[in-house]
């Protein structure tokens, strides 16, 4: 096994309202391996990308915080860390990498100048060598003739230029955790291949870690080991790539396979999940899921579902698998 | 070829809507210099009645464009659309009216797509007082009918956008489109915004229309997928020019196109085993500015020397089936022979 990078325990962030506080991330478990890409799926407001922002410390401090759980990395705990020391692992230790390229980049800057800059803040090059080093983390990610392109500024680049910009940003201070938050949703499907292709094998190449936040199974197939399903707030399933797709068994896992047109079922009627995802203040009693469930039982509507294996590393959350 | 024969598409009764060499130019003024940008550029196709026609191409092609400029929503540069026989560009404001109720449009973006001080009743019901379609009490069964249709429930017409939610929002601006009880409905991308599980429900409700109506769609999309879910036939486009079309069926088993496999092979598969996709380097090019000889060919990675010069015509290769490359896939050997 390769070594553990980052363990969250338990997490819980909450958001305050006018009424009762929201829970956006309920009591969550993950662990991210080095050389690892472990994907979170989930449909809009299920809580995948605040998941993400508690763990850069990136959760308004007026308007939520992470109200329980720990966030270890390498042992540390996130959590506990001032804001200084969060600043240290921000774009140091842990990167992140967002859907829309264009509102990411000052776009009063040249591409250069905002690389030079996270370099000679994180990295105490002087401007020489943080010039070279941008250059440098231009051509890795694939941009050609990155000498002229440090000039450009982001409105005269394209999609995927530009997200190849973010990355290599992102990557300049040769993070251990990349998170990339629906990298690709904004682009075009053969811009998508190539960026899917370049975090693959950048992986490889310096060894770190992806957390991958995105709603398309089709990404999640082609780059990730490990999958967890989120569902208002709370993972409800997590396996390995091949299981989660061989044998996928949460309804909601299942509801998102059949709902998926896919090339090569013409015609045939899709499967929707009836019903939509529930408000997170207004969420009914036990199980989340039971209004959109077509196996909803008696006790799903007054207890929690249990975190229940399966089979070997593979979990779900609810009650079909309990035997009565 | 059929670019060339106007007459029999204005003719043959089962082509609801044809155009030929349609082309949309934007005029641009950068630095003193003025340039066009050739978002639509010589453009024929023809669409069937009761078909779903599908146009597919990355952002920029101009696949919206066509759509508007099919519509007569934006007035071309050049060409000729034909609706049903008869000449679209030629339309005064009360013909163009009559064709409005016959042509529908179904948008993007359903959140800004509503007005949010009407409620759904007045929404729907405004296309019907616009067409001077029935009395007040017809207008509100019309109303009920239409809610039904579309699976909204009937006291769902007292409440305002902000209550629903995007699938559902979806569904009422469907519910608006088919008011006037069009034939011709043009859905623009029309479940590219929604959620993976709300977007199969938006499908499934558009492919009940097509299946009991006598409806045609002009279904643009960027998604592969969605086009070949609910298609006939498809055109591809990049940078203003169809390079392919044919029937989906097809396409999908053989496309001739390098873009067009480039495009398939690009679409992730949910299968762990099946590895990362094929890559197709390099972005799209700027229309402003677009290559010489053909537009794909600092792309394709099966370009020769005439691909550089010469810019390939669209020619029907099989029946049915056309395709704008000299050396589309399949069939490099007997163009070699003859070139």
């Amino acid at each position: 096994m390769t070594e553990l990078l980052l363990k969250m325990h338990g997490l819980t962030t909450q958001f305050f309202t006018k009424k009762t506080p929201v829970t956006a991330v309920d009591k969550v478990n993950l662990e991210v391996h080095e050389k690892q890409t472990l994907a979170i799926v989930g449909e809009s407001g299920c809580g995948k990308s605040v998941a993400a922002l508690s763990i850069m410390g990136l959760i308004p401090k007026d308007q939520g915080k992470i109200t329980n759980g720990t966030i270890l990395l390498k042992g540390k705990d996130l959590t506990k860390f001032t804001k200084k020391e969060m600043t240290k692992i921000r774009g140091n230790r842990i990167s992140m990498i967002f859907q829309e390229p264009m509102t990411s980049l000052n776009p009063v800057l040249t591409a250069g100048f905002q690389i030079m800059e996270v370099i000679r803040k994180h990295r105490n090059m002087d401007k020489k060598q943080a010039l070279q080093e941008a250059i440098h983390m231009l051509s890795m990610v694939g941009i050609p003739e990155p000498e002229s392109r440090m000039d450009a500024y982001p409105h005269q680049m394209s999609g995927g230029m530009r997200q190849r910009i973010m990355i290599a940003m992102a990557l300049s201070c040769h993070p251990e955790i990349m998170i990339a938050d629906e990298p690709t949703t904004a682009l075009d499907v053969t811009i998508q291949a190539q960026i899917l292709h370049l975090i693959n094998n950048l992986k490889q190449e310096i060894g770190m870690a992806v957390i991958l936040i995105t709603h398309d199974l089709g990404v999640v197939a082609q780059t990730a080991q490990k999958v967890l399903v989120m569902y208002a707030g709370k993972i409800v399933e997590q396996a390995f790539v091949n299981e989660l797709f061989t044998y996928p068994v949460h309804p909601y896992t299942l509801g998102l396979f059949a709902s998926r047109p896919m090339i090569g079922s013409r015609n045939k009627r899709l499967s929707p999940i009836p019903g939509i995802v529930p408000a997170l203040d207004n969420l009914p009693g036990g199980c989340a899921f039971q209004d959109r469930c077509c196996k909803v039982k008696e006790i799903c509507k007054t207890q929690p579902p249990p975190w229940k294996e399966v089979s070997k590393d593979h979990f779900s959350r609810c009650w079909l698998h309990v035997s009565e | 070829m059929y670019q060339n024969n106007e007459k029999s598409a204005k003719m043959t009764d089962s082509i609801i809507l044809s155009a030929r060499h349609v082309k949309k130019y934007y005029p641009l003024k950068s630095k003193g210099k003025k340039a066009v940008v050739k978002a639509v550029d010589d453009v024929s196709l023809d669409i069937f009645k009761g078909e779903t026609f599908g146009v597919v191409g990355e952002s920029g092609c101009g696949k919206s464009t066509l759509g508007n400029v099919l519509l007569r929503l934006e007035e071309l540069t050049d060409g000729i659309v034909y609706y049903a026989g008869k000449n679209l560009i030629n339309l005064n404001k009360s013909g163009l009216k009559a064709f409005r109720k016959k042509a529908q449009i179904i948008y993007q973006d359903p959140y800004s797509a509503l007005n949010p001080k009407k409620k759904i009743e007045s929404v729907l019901e405004e296309p019907l007082i616009i067409h001077r379609m029935g009395n007040r009490q017809e207008r509100r069964e019309k109303v009920l009918q239409l809610l039904d249709k579309v699976g909204l429930r009937p006291e769902h017409r007292d409440r305002y956008p902000h209550e629903f939610s995007g699938g559902q929002r979806q569904r009422i601006i469907t519910a608006r489109a088919l008011a006037t009880d069009p034939e011709f409905i043009l859905a623009d991308e029309p479940v590219s915004a929604l959620d993976v599980s709300i977007q199969a429900q938006v499908i499934n409700l558009l492919m009940d229309l097509k299946k009991d109506g006598d409806l045609t769609f002009l279904f643009i999309s960027h998604d592969l997928s969605v086009i070949e879910h609910i298609c006939d036939r498809l055109a591809v486009m990049y940078l203003g020019r169809i390079v392919e079309t044919g029937s989906v069926d097809n396409f999908f088993r053989a496309p001739f196109h390098p873009y067009s496999r480039a495009l398939i092979d690009a679409v992730p598969i949910a299968d762990p085993s099946a590895g990362l996709s094929n890559i197709l380097e390099g972005d799209v090019p700027s229309p402003i500015n677009p290559p010489s000889g053909c537009c794909f060919h600092p792309r394709c990675v099966f370009r020769r020397d005439k691909c550089k010069k010469e810019a390939p015509k669209l020619q029907e290769l099989s029946p049915g089936r056309e395709v704008a490359c000299h050396y589309p896939l399949g069939f490099t050997q007997t163009v070699e022979k003859t070139g």
